[in-house]
């Protein structure tokens, strides 16, 4: 004959499983959206500001102009572009082609200071931290807070790439070897190609936290390797041989969490989890830009046919994904993004509902 | 005392590398290897002659691209749109500035001679159309001097010693016969450049030598042969000398610092351009009592 069960043990049962949510329950995962926030056309260089703040302002670089928007969309600078333009959401650089002066203006286009060495500006990826490219591409300098020169170093082949994160900054080489050095500039952890008949470094990525480094080098075969901080260096976890010949830089990026990898390959962008598991989001064209925002990841495509923007959540829900014309830009801070299209500014908010 | 040794290494890997070939029909040199750019040195040659068609200088495979236009740029590229091609031997060419949209991303071989890489533009930090070529021994990572690898060009314009200057604390004087030199060390510098019958503008292009001999005897002897990278600096091979220890300006090279003897001394700068030119200044100096 059959017992039904006691009280005592459906008491245990039910205890068991409010234990189990206690100790292994996940919050429902919020979704991320992008929604347009405004849109406008660039006034003229020049024109008079129309936002009193600078708070949360985005500068951007769009064709032929530069300069900043706050968050309203209301312009506070905007400068003919000289040359080339290294912007951040502490400011932006309007540079001359010979590179040899240019000036840190704040995102309200007031001068900060000028620096004299010849080099091309270039902020990392938080815009904490300028550096100077020389021009010929053989050596990097920080420069600090006043404009002066906090370290500099030259590099034993020419640079093929960089990526920034926390304090560090990753330099891919044409030599084959991945330099990572620290916010004193000192080399912290160096990666050559192995295996491949062709050395060359041609993508690299740091998580926002530096914790992890990534990088695509060799050609004959293509290899992925992923490396975790391990005390003062770094030590490969992951190393993966990719099925593609690309001789070009290969756009490479972290999410922000720095769990997932995200690269190009022809016709898509790779998106690598911790676990190991790697999704294939379609994606036409060569990545001009790569950037993780807050929750997301958006990628512009382009060429003299046009291109493509797409912004993901990760791994693989896509938010918006647009064909955009020849010459579009995107840059993003804090959440949001700007997307350049002819003279055009739209704002997209990525947000969490 | 700065007497750098030859890299003899350097010189027996050069003796190896394939003959090369120019890049491309107009042979005008704008800049030469060892220029003082800025606060570095040109690791390359520059050739102007306009735009045209630019060659492998040797057969070879693709192994990195970037077109201004059309690729990705996590760094600002003051090359401009490039092209590096691998050789034989662990050559390795550079072809910089050249037209956006000239160079093909897909094209892997390039024959001898054949199949142009791109066409000479003025892409980067460039101030006219103009192809940058640079050469890279992949073994020693040094960057070669193009012209000790090319076949010659002919060149009977003698490079320009203007001027031999000599400096000490609280002494700067351009030196002249019988000038008496403070009995301390001085520094010796000589403002030299190499000018070319085809450059109708007056560029400071730096010779293959430069040497100084002080009573017969050779104190220094700066090459412009090739430039290696060692403790994160970029020193000319053999050396420890970067930029600023060679340049004190532009044309401006810092020989020796010397200790001048009792008496009479002799100082010679000789200069010399890859064609063997040579211009010779020189110096009889007294030394001034203790």
């Amino acid at each position: 004959m059959k017992r039904k069960p006691s009280s005592r043990y459906r008491l245990f049962a039910f205890l068991g499983v409010c234990l189990y949510l206690v100790l292994f329950s996940r919050p429902l995962g919020k979704e991320a959206v992008v929604r347009p926030v405004w849109s406008r056309d660039v006034p003229a260089p020049g024109a008079s500001a129309e936002g009193t703040t600078g708070a949360d302002a985005i500068c951007f670089h769009a064709g032929d102009v530069c300069g900043s928007v706050d968050p309203n969309g209301r312009f506070l600078a905007v400068d003919a572009v000289l040359y080339g333009v290294a912007v951040s959401s502490a400011g932006y650089v309007n540079y001359s082609r010979d590179a040899n002066h240019w000036v840190l203006q704040d995102v309200r286009g007031n001068p900060r200071w000028s620096y004299a060495g010849i080099g091309y500006p270039l902020f990392s990826t938080d815009g904490g931290s300028l550096f100077s490219v020389k021009t010929d591409l053989t050596g990097l300098r920080e420069l600090d807070k006043n404009g002066e020169i906090a370290w500099e170093r030259d590099f034993p082949s020419f640079i093929t790439c960089l990526a920034t994160g926390g304090d560090a900054v990753a330099v891919g080489l044409l030599d084959g070897s991945l330099e990572v050095l620290s916010g004193r500039g000192e080399r912290t952890a160096r990666f050559t190609t192995e295996g491949s008949r062709i050395r060359v470094v041609y993508g690299c990525a740091l998580a926002p936290d530096a914790g992890r480094a990534a990088y695509i080098a060799g050609a004959d075969p293509q290899t992925l390797v992923v490396a975790e901080r391990r005390g003062a260096g770094y030590s490969v976890s992951y190393r993966m041989v990719l099925p593609m010949d690309l001789r070009r830089e290969i756009a490479m990026e972290f999410s922000r969490s720095g769990r997932d990898l995200i690269w190009e390959e022809p016709g898509a962008l790779v998106v690598l989890e911790q676990s190991g598991r790697a999704i294939r989001i379609p994606f036409h064209g060569a990545v001009k830009v790569l950037i993780s925002q807050k929750a997301a990841v958006a990628a512009l495509s382009g060429s003299q046919e046009g291109g493509e923007v797409l912004v993901f959540r990760p791994p693989s829900t896509v938010l918006a994904r647009e064909a955009v014309p020849a010459g579009a830009t995107l840059f993003g801070n804090d959440g949001r993004l700007l997307l350049g299209i002819d003279g055009r500014l739209l704002c997209l908010e990525i947000g969490e509902m | 005392m700065r007497v750098p040794g030859i890299a003899i290494g350097l010189l027996l890997t050069a003796a190896m590398l394939p003959a090369l070939d120019w890049p491309v029909q107009k042979r005008i040199v704008t800049g030469t290897f060892g220029e003082l750019r800025g606060d570095r040195f040109h690791c390359g040659i520059d050739l102007g002659g306009g735009e045209q068609d630019v060659f492998p200088v040797h057969e070879g495979e693709l192994i990195f691209s970037a077109d201004q236009e059309e690729s990705r740029c996590s760094v600002p590229r003051g090359l401009g749109t490039i092209v590096v091609l691998s050789h034989q031997d662990g050559l390795l060419s550079v072809y910089g500035h050249l037209k956006a949209g000239s160079v093909s991303a897909d094209r892997r071989n390039y024959p001898a001679g054949g199949v142009r890489v791109g066409v000479s533009g003025d892409t980067g930090s460039s101030s006219g159309t103009h192809l940058h070529l640079m050469l890279i021994d992949r073994e020693s990572g040094a960057f070669l001097n193009p012209l000790g690898l090319l076949p010659p060009l002919a060149d009977r314009q003698a490079p320009v010693v203007r001027s031999i200057e000599a400096r000490a604390e609280g002494f700067s004087k351009a030196l002249e016969d019988g000038m008496v030199l403070p009995s301390v060390p001085v520094e010796i510098l000589a403002e030299t450049y190499d000018p070319r019958a085809d450059v109708p503008f007056v560029w400071p292009m730096a010779p293959y030598s430069v040497r100084l001999s002080l009573n017969g005897k050779e104190v220094s002897r700066i090459l412009f042969e090739s430039v290696v990278v060692k403790e994160g600096k970029a020193r000319l091979s053999g050396t420890n000398l970067g930029a600023k220890d060679v340049y004190a300006g532009d044309r401006l090279l810092r020989c020796a610092t010397i200790n001048p003897t009792r008496g009479e001394s002799h100082l010679i700068v000789t200069v010399t351009d890859f064609a063997g030119n040579e211009s010779v200044r020189e110096a009889f100096l007294k030394t001034a009592d203790r």
